[in-house]
């Protein structure tokens, strides 16, 4: 495969790096100017030495473009991914990827447009993929939530399409709370427990994130649900295992990984417990808040 | 004379787990994620052992004290919404 040029660029995904090989000129710049990078990060991570990035060689080749539609999974895109147990490798809009996840976790992006290539539709649809394994692969989930920051630690609202995630987060924002992502939030292990980072894949809100080196222990996980009537009310633990698997995209695919995401998956809800809350859309934050502070 | 039962064929791509009484089915090919009841989860057990669907009725009916008509009704009403789900394969000639 022949890269686009022999420029690269590093985007900062919470405390992993992305070092995307093989770009043109044209291309680095761009990725340098939307994400950010760094070769090494401010902030380090418990005293242990940051991870080496993980390298993404982007080339150039023929891929076929099928129309978007063929990748929409209940409204959402999802890439079509083959599951080996060295790796895993991808086809979306435009693009044709790779991910190796033996000793250490590299890629291949293949694409055959050049300015598309960094564009969301293609860079970031590729990297929330890799950003998903390699969470799996550090004991952490990338989840498909919103996230928004309430006395210090990051309150987590999932919850099925529509449910009122985005809704949640608008809210927060509007109430002057800092919202880590409407869309997607990044949760590691750390010490008996796991703290949450942004990263840089936008929702519907846009860019919400502050500051990307950040991470907050996890203060609350709440499955949302449309009511009337504002209420927190506790889920059996087989109903918190089914919601967190459904909210964790890509790697909730993969029967090669099954095992060791359910593992993940128990260990969090040993920590972190889900309960369900009902709310209606619109309802203000600080009710919100009200109600999460009342259930302590 | 009717022919054999055949096992029940749960999909390939399905994965069951107990968690703390209940069941959480996870269809890999969509993915999707449910919750079945203790009695529900007991019966996909079964299922992967093999069970055919009278031997699914024979053994929750013994299993949980109740009558084998009853539990013959459940399970066929369980079972046509797991094949509606894509979790059990088609019946043989469907």
């Amino acid at each position: 495969m022949s890269g686009w040029g022999r420029s690269a660029a590093t985007i900062r995904v919470a405390e992993e790096r992305f070092r995307l090989v093989g770009l043109s000129p044209a291309q680095a710049e761009l990725v340098a100017s939307r994400y950010r990078g760094g070769e090494t990060p401010s902030k380090p991570c418990d005293g242990i030495r940051s991870p080496a990035p993980i390298e993404v060689l982007v080339g150039r080749g023929l891929v076929p473009v099928p129309a978007p539609s063929r990748f929409q999974v209940d409204g959402n895109y999802v890439p079509e991914i083959d599951h080996r147990s060295g790796g895993i490798e991808l086809r979306g809009h435009g693009f044709a990827g790779t991910i190796e996840l033996q000793d250490r976790l590299r890629g291949s992006l293949v694409t055959a447009d050049e300015r598309l290539t960094v564009e969301p539709i293609i860079l970031q649809n590729y990297l929330r993929v890799v950003t998903a394994y390699s969470a799996l692969a550090h004991g952490g989930l990338l989840l498909h939530c919103s996230a928004a920051v309430a006395g210090g630690r990051a309150m987590l609202f999932l919850g099925r399409s529509g449910a009122g995630k985005t809704t949640v987060a608008r809210g927060a924002l509007a109430a002057g709370a800092e919202v880590l992502s409407d869309d997607m939030a990044l949760v590691r292990p750390r010490g008996e427990g796991f703290e949450v980072g942004c990263v840089p894949f936008v929702g519907e809100l846009g860019e919400t994130c502050r500051d990307y080196e950040a991470s907050y222990p996890v203060g609350g996980v709440l499955w949302l649900e449309q009511a009337e009537t504002l209420r927190l009310s506790p889920l059996s633990p087989a109903r918190q295992t089914a919601h967190l698997l459904s909210c964790c995209p890509f790697v909730n695919h993969d029967p090669l990984r099954a095992h060791a995401l359910q593992e993940i998956v128990e260990r969090f809800l040993e920590r972190h417990p889900i309960s369900a809350l009902e709310l209606r859309r619109g309802q203000p934050w600080n009710e919100v808040l009200a109600v999460l502070e009342a259930a302590k | 004379m009717s022919a054999p039962e055949r096992p029940l064929a749960l999909s390939p791509d399905v994965r069951f787990r107990r968690v703390a009484g209940e069941g959480v089915v996870v269809d890999q090919s969509v993915p999707a994620v449910l919750v079945v009841n203790e009695v529900g989860v007991r019966a996909l057990e079964l299922m992967r052992a093999g069970a055919t669907q009278g031997e699914v009725v024979a053994r929750i009916a013994e299993e949980y004290a109740v009558a084998p008509e009853t539990v013959a009704a459940d399970v066929r009403a369980y079972l046509g919404e797991l094949r509606g789900r894509g979790i059990l394969a088609p019946e043989t000639g469907e």
